[in-house]
């Protein structure tokens, strides 16, 4: 059995023709180790989310090859290739456009094991319990619907189906970046903790840097469909090699710091310019 | 500390405000009691976890939300261009139209659901700019270009027949910038003007709002998720929880003493860089039913610190540091 669950070699991918044409994915090469978590960095429209739908051959690449789990899953026709389907899973950005809103959670749940014709009506709604429980839902609410239920459980209730047909790989693509700080939190740390006792692994595309530097094991950087950098998550923020990502590790905003707000409000003073704050009328 | 003791009039004092949806769930109380100033040329941001009433309290006193089922209480004194100031909760359809758009710009969320798709941006911004007499047909397409350079669009004159969908995210939340800003409004309303960007192009559009701030002497109001961006930019930062201020003060207060455990937990929650090979806690919990909120203090259920008093008594406004413009509403301010 491989070290890497998935290798991608390769990848090509353009859209449109002649001057139109966008080369969305220019040659991309990937390999990750099973149990591991390879964060995709980039600016909008730099390839992220095509090189994962690729990957997944949620769209036909143009070029390269792809081995899932040491096996050659490109250039075979889709009929062939749709076994693999069940060990590859993506979760989406907006967790309430990806649920069906006339169909329960526990229905949208069971539903991939229904189409794949897994165990019976019984042994279903087991596992349904079983994977709200562990996405930290009560299993009790699985006849309630999406609406009654907040953005951050709505993408637990994602996960829970994205998990239902145990599968090996999942491509997160922008998962968490419409959530809350704190729902955020929660949500990461779920994927992190199921990746320890699941043994995951994840192509985690995201732009919010904090995130992918707080849970990949190593991070690709696109630019324009290319390759900018592709190292171990410490290398690439510790010591970034290009001009790229140096400046976009840069532009992230940091929480600042007392000194560094009391420096500002001097140098706003001196200039004339004292602080009005959100003054309360209660103060009275 | 130096503070600004002049008692210049608020751009816009909104006392008592009161936002609730009828529903079938019962009464939903969005916005509990909030209170709030801006004063002239000062950035005040509003953060909190999702669902704590931060948009609806800025689309309600500005009538962009339906009616039918909600109830506005409270005052939102405006201080217009003629240095009046007038209750926007007590103005007129008609009055009120003619602020929103003129004195009060909005940047929204998201950028391509607030932009005509069917229409040249340029043709956009000229039709408010010619709605509010702020230009004539003769030189509103002068005036468009300039303001889109001054936002920061290469080629001004060719963008000006662009679409929407012809334009980046962040030159699309340029054009929106340029259209909030085309009547010289005295304040800036932004929901989440960057939460759709990435890293570069955040930092492009906030230092462009900060710096039409100075430029045109505006104040702006930033709704966002983002803890560091609210920091970093903002003066005086308005904590709200499940749809009442939980804490209130300068960004330094905020960051030097936080005074609020709910403050305190949302900023531990975030994600920031360096948090790497440590484990981050979110906020134990959800936000309540805004339909059944909790008694007392409406965190209490998730407060490590909650005791009796805080499940039976809503907590006063507390001064933190003896500072009477840092507030928190706990009983036990940290
Ligand atoms: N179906 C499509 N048809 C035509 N062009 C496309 C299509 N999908 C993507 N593109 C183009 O390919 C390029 C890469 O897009 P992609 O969505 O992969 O970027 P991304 O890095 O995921 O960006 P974002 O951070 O905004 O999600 C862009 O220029 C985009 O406009
Ligand atoms: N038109 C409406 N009718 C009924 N309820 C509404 C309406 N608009 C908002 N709400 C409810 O009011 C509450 C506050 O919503 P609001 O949009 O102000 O939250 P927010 O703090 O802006 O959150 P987010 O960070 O997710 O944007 C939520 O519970 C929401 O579901
Ligand atoms: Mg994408
Ligand atoms: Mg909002």
């Amino acid at each position: 059995m491989s070290d890497f669950i998935l290798e991608a070699t390769d990848i090509r991918k353009t859209f449109g023709k002649g001057d139109r044409a966008v080369k969305a994915v220019d040659g991309i090469s990937v390999r990750i180790r099973r149990g591991k978590t390879l964060g995709i960095l980039g600016e909008s429209g730099s390839g992220k989310s095509t090189l994962g739908r690729c990957i997944l051959r949620l769209i036909e690449p143009d070029g390269g090859t792809i081995k899932f789990d040491g096996k050659t899953v490109s250039g075979i026709p889709q009929s062939q290739f749709r076994p693999n389907r069940r060990n590859m899973q993506m979760i989406f950005q907006n967790p309430f456009s990806s649920l069906n809103p006339k169909m329960s959670i526990g229905e949208a749940i069971e539903d991939p094991m229904r189409i794949w014709k897994i165990g019976d009506k019984e042994s279903r709604r087991k596992r349904v319990t079983e994977l709200l429980d562990m996405v930290g839902i009560n299993p009790r609410r699985s006849a309630a619907y999406p609406y009654e239920f907040s953005g951050g459980q709505q993408q637990r209730i994602n996960i829970a189906r994205a998990l239902s047909l145990d599968p090996k790989f999942i491509v997160c693509d922008e998962a968490v970046s419409a959530l809350d700080v704190s729902i955020q939190t929660q949500i990461v740390n779920l994927l992190m903790d199921l990746q320890k006792h699941l043994g995951l692994t994840y192509l985690f595309i995201s732009h919010n840097l904090g995130v992918v530097e707080y849970l990949a094991d190593d991070v690709l950087i696109m630019q324009h469909g290319k390759l900018v950098e592709y190292a171990p998550t410490e290398e690439i923020f510790k010591n970034p090699r290009s001009e790229y990502t140096r400046n976009l590790i840069a532009s992230v905003p940091a929480m600042p710091t007392a000194a560094h707000l009391q420096a500002k409000e001097a140098d706003r003073i001196a200039r004339g310019k004292g602080l009005a704050s959100a003054r309360s009328a209660v103060a009275g | 500390m130096a503070r600004n003791s002049d008692a210049s009039a608020p751009v816009l004092d909104v006392q008592g405000l009161h936002v609730a949806f009828r529903g079938e769930a019962g009464l939903l109380k969005a916005v509990d009691g909030l209170d709030l100033r801006v004063e002239p040329g000062e950035v005040l941001g509003i953060v909190g976890e999702s669902g704590s009433g931060k948009s609806v309290s800025m689309l309600s006193i500005t009538d962009l939300i339906k009616k039918e089922n909600r109830d506005t209480s409270g005052t939102a004194s405006f201080l217009g261009r003629d240095l009046v100031a007038r209750d926007l909760l007590k103005m007129g359809k008609e009055e009120l139209g003619r602020i929103r758009g003129k004195d009060i710009g909005f940047v929204f969320q998201n950028p391509m659901s607030s932009l005509n798709p069917t229409m040249r941006i340029g043709a956009q911004i000229a039709e408010g700019m010619l709605h509010h007499g702020e230009a004539t047909r003769a030189d509103v397409k002068e005036k468009v270009v300039a303001l889109l350079d001054k936002v920061g669009i290469r080629e001004p004159e060719k963008r000006y027949i662009a679409y929407p969908h012809e334009l980046s995210g962040g030159m699309r939340q340029r054009v929106m910038i340029a259209m909030a800003l085309s009547c010289n409004p005295k304040l800036l309303i932004a929901d989440e003007p960057t939460t759709a960007l990435d890293v570069t192009v955040e930092k492009q559009i906030l230092e462009l709002m900060m710096k039409m701030k100075d430029e045109l002497g505006l104040s702006i109001i930033m709704i966002t998720h983002n803890l560091p961006v609210a920091l970093n930019y903002c003066d005086g930062i308005l904590v709200m929880y499940a749809g009442k201020v939980m804490e209130t003060g300068t960004a330094l207060d905020l960051v030097s003493h936080p005074g609020h455990p709910y403050t305190k937990a949302l900023f531990s929650s975030n994600l920031e860089l360096g948090r790497r090979g440590t484990r981050v806690e979110p906020i134990k919990g959800n936000i309540p039913a805004l339909t059944h909120l909790p008694s007392g203090c409406r965190f209490h259920p998730r407060c490590p610190m909650a005791t009796d008093k805080c499940r039976n008594e809503v907590p006063p406004a507390m001064q933190s540091a003896g500072l009477s413009d840092h507030l928190t509403f706990c009983h036990y301010p940290l």
